[in-house]
């Protein structure tokens, strides 16, 4: 593969390009996809998944490809997990990827606004996702979307407010005790 | 009942305990032929016979240090009159009940089961067998039976006197009498005896090979041609008798198929009107229904004019039918050969080329399979869930062959069903089914491409990812 995304070692595997009909073995293979659909598009800073433009679905040095029923099948399991979410739910072409949950979120950034000194005081969103301070934590290069729908959520626990800036990067968060 | 107690204790003395053993086969229950193994069986009743020796002394062949000189009344009553004070007597019932009886053309032979603590109905393990040979018989007769009293065969014998066989009907009593008329005309122990004294191999049956000429007990050349000549003619005439009569069966067979269809769709009639009345009679017209099945059955006529219910029961045919399979398949080695498992398919050709004639149908290898575990045989029946049916030795372990399987694909890099069949020697179609099996068990994962089912150890679970 021309890029430079490190594959795993079952990603050779060509058993892993046939979704496996016994139980227990598709349950552990399908955990294994949803691992390197997320894996891949975090370290490729992609939050959108083209299901048509993924390269993930073949591996031609194994000569292997998941048909297209198999891929329906990793895609809906996706989904459930709630690591996606179809943007579009008929067509079902792009999928944002929630690496994490949007509660997982939330609860990480209330800690670190209050370790780093946050409570009751305000930062925008860039800095959430791209500032200094948040190097190393879950939603750092986080999408915009997601941020807010967990700032949402601490809003409705009284934990923060959301302020409009004069760009949409510039909307601010006040975080509260 | 009426023993009285001393130090000895108490035993059951009958007409078995008189006469010598049988020995069975220990896996399939089979009679074993006595040597020099020329002894064919010729009929096998259902297991409910009486045998009676009412004798004037009892001759007990299990060491016991007692005798008796009372005499013994008729058989009809137990009564054992004159000395009261032997306990002896008082041990000796003068009849076996419920024995299958096995003619053969040296001997009869009576298959009972030992009484245990936990009964089993159909285990072979029970079964025991004593024989007496036809060559102590100097007659064998019917006697006139009433309508009270059940249809009997005497034999006249020089050892234990009158011995009596018991029937519950007299079709089977004459089936009988006929079989053992056959045998004593044959006389085929005679021909031993003149045999072995020349000391070489047993000529086979009906070969019409002709014996070699040195012997030190025969009388001469002469001798043996008249032996020869005696042979020939008792075969032709006994062919002749035997064709005849199946002429006249055929014929029968065919009137009483017609009436069997006739009663068959009366019942049907019946059973409809009786069901929704939830009639008692509903339970014996189904066993008739099971009788005349089962009578259709033993003679080679397979007929589905009767209904579900009769294949449900098992008869006297298909219970002997499953325990020769399952003789021939250990003995051959043919089930240890493919792996211990067979499909049906395999074993319905191989078995009737083995039988060369008397083939069995396809439908009677149907009911037999069903019989194999219930019989205890060593080996049963197994449907896996794509519907192939095979038969598999009891001591077939799937996680071994599951092992094996992976063991396979590890050095090869991965399996196809073809090759695992090919190195196994199996079926193909076995081949595939143990892989599938495979598979659930975990011990294998699949790769499905455009050209090929292929198998891989399944590393989802063996390598930490």
């Amino acid at each position: 593969m021309g890029d430079s995304f490190d594959y795993p070692e079952f990603y050779s595997f060509p058993p892993f390009f046939t979704i496996q009909p016994v139980a227990a073995t598709r349950e552990k293979q399908l955990s294994l996809w949803r691992d390197l659909i997320l894996k891949y598009h975090t370290s490729k800073r992609i939050s959108i998944l083209v299901v048509h433009e993924c390269p993930l679905w073949e591996n031609s040095e194994i000569s292997r490809s998941l048909s297209k029923d198999d891929l329906d099948i990793v895609m809906a399991d996706f989904v459930k997990s709630g690591h996606g979410e179809w943007e579009d739910q008929s067509l079902k072409t792009r999928c944002r990827i929630l690496w994490r949950r949007p509660e997982a979120f939330a609860s990480d950034i209330y800690q670190w606004a209050d370790s780093n000194g946050y409570i009751n005081s305000v930062c925008t969103l860039y800095e959430l996702h791209s500032g200094e301070d948040v190097n190393g934590t879950s939603f750092e290069g986080a999408d915009e979307e997601l941020l807010r729908r967990a700032i949402g959520i601490l809003e409705g626990q009284g934990k923060a407010k959301l302020f409009k800036g004069e760009t949409s990067s510039e909307d601010g968060v006040k975080f509260f005790r | 009942t009426r023993s009285k107690h001393t130090a000895m204790p108490k035993q059951r003395w009958s007409p078995l305990s008189c006469i010598p053993t049988a020995t069975l086969a220990q896996h399939s229950g089979l009679l074993v032929p006595e040597p020099p193994d020329d002894e064919v069986e010729t009929l096998v009743t259902p297991p409910n016979v009486q045998l009676r020796i009412p004798l004037a002394l009892p001759i007990i062949t299990e060491g016991s240090t007692k005798s008796s000189d009372t005499v013994v009344d008729d058989d009809k009553n137990n009564n054992h009159a004159a000395n009261d004070h032997d306990e002896y007597s008082d041990m000796y019932e003068d009849r076996d009940d419920n024995l299958t009886l096995i003619v053969t053309t040296h001997r009869l032979v009576f298959i009972y089961k030992q009484p245990q603590p936990q009964p089993s109905s159909s285990s072979k393990s029970n079964n025991k067998a004593r024989s007496m040979d036809l060559s102590l018989l100097q007659r064998a007769q019917t006697s006139g039976s009433s309508y009270f009293k059940s249809p009997k065969i005497i034999l006249t014998t020089e050892s234990y006197g009158e011995v009596l066989l018991v029937f519950p009907d007299s079709r089977m009593r004459d089936q009988t009498l006929t079989k053992i008329d056959l045998s004593l005309r044959r006389k085929a122990w005679e021909r031993q005896q003149q045999q072995q004294p020349q000391n070489k191999q047993q000529t086979p049956k009906g070969s019409g090979s002709r014996p070699s000429q040195t012997g030190s007990g025969s009388v001469g050349v002469a001798a043996i041609i008249a032996r020869n000549k005696r042979r020939n003619e008792e075969a032709k005439a006994l062919s002749k008798s035997a064709f005849g009569d199946f002429e006249g069966l055929l014929q029968r067979a065919r009137d009483v198929q017609r009436v069997i269809e006739k009663y068959s769709a009366t019942l049907d009639k019946d059973k409809q009107k009786n069901s929704s009345n939830n009639n008692s009679d509903y339970d014996s017209s189904t066993e008739d229904e099971i009788k005349l099945t089962n009578m259709l059955r033993g003679m080679g006529m397979a007929t589905n004019a009767v209904t579900k219910s009769s294949a449900g029961s098992t008869s006297m045919y298909h219970e002997q039918l499953a325990r020769q399979l399952a003789d021939f398949l250990s003995r051959s080695g043919a089930l240890q050969s493919s792996g211990g498992i067979m499909t049906l398919v395999d074993v319905y050709c191989l078995y009737n080329r083995a039988r060369g004639t008397n083939l069995i149908s396809p439908d009677d290898l149907l009911s037999v399979v069903e019989l194999l575990q219930t019989l205890q045989l060593g080996m049963s029946k197994r449907k896996f869930p794509s519907g192939v049916v095979v038969i598999q030795a009891d001591d077939h372990d799937d996680e071994l062959m599951a092992k094996k399987l992976r063991e396979l694909s590890l050095n090869n890099g991965g399996v196809t069903a073809l090759f695992a069949s090919q190195h196994f020697k199996i079926n193909l179609i076995l081949a595939t089914e143990l892989l599938l099996a495979a598979e659930r068990l975990e011990y294998l994962c699949r790769d499905s491409t455009l050209e090929s089912l292929m198998f891989f150890p399944n590393r989802f679970f063996l390598d930490g990812w």
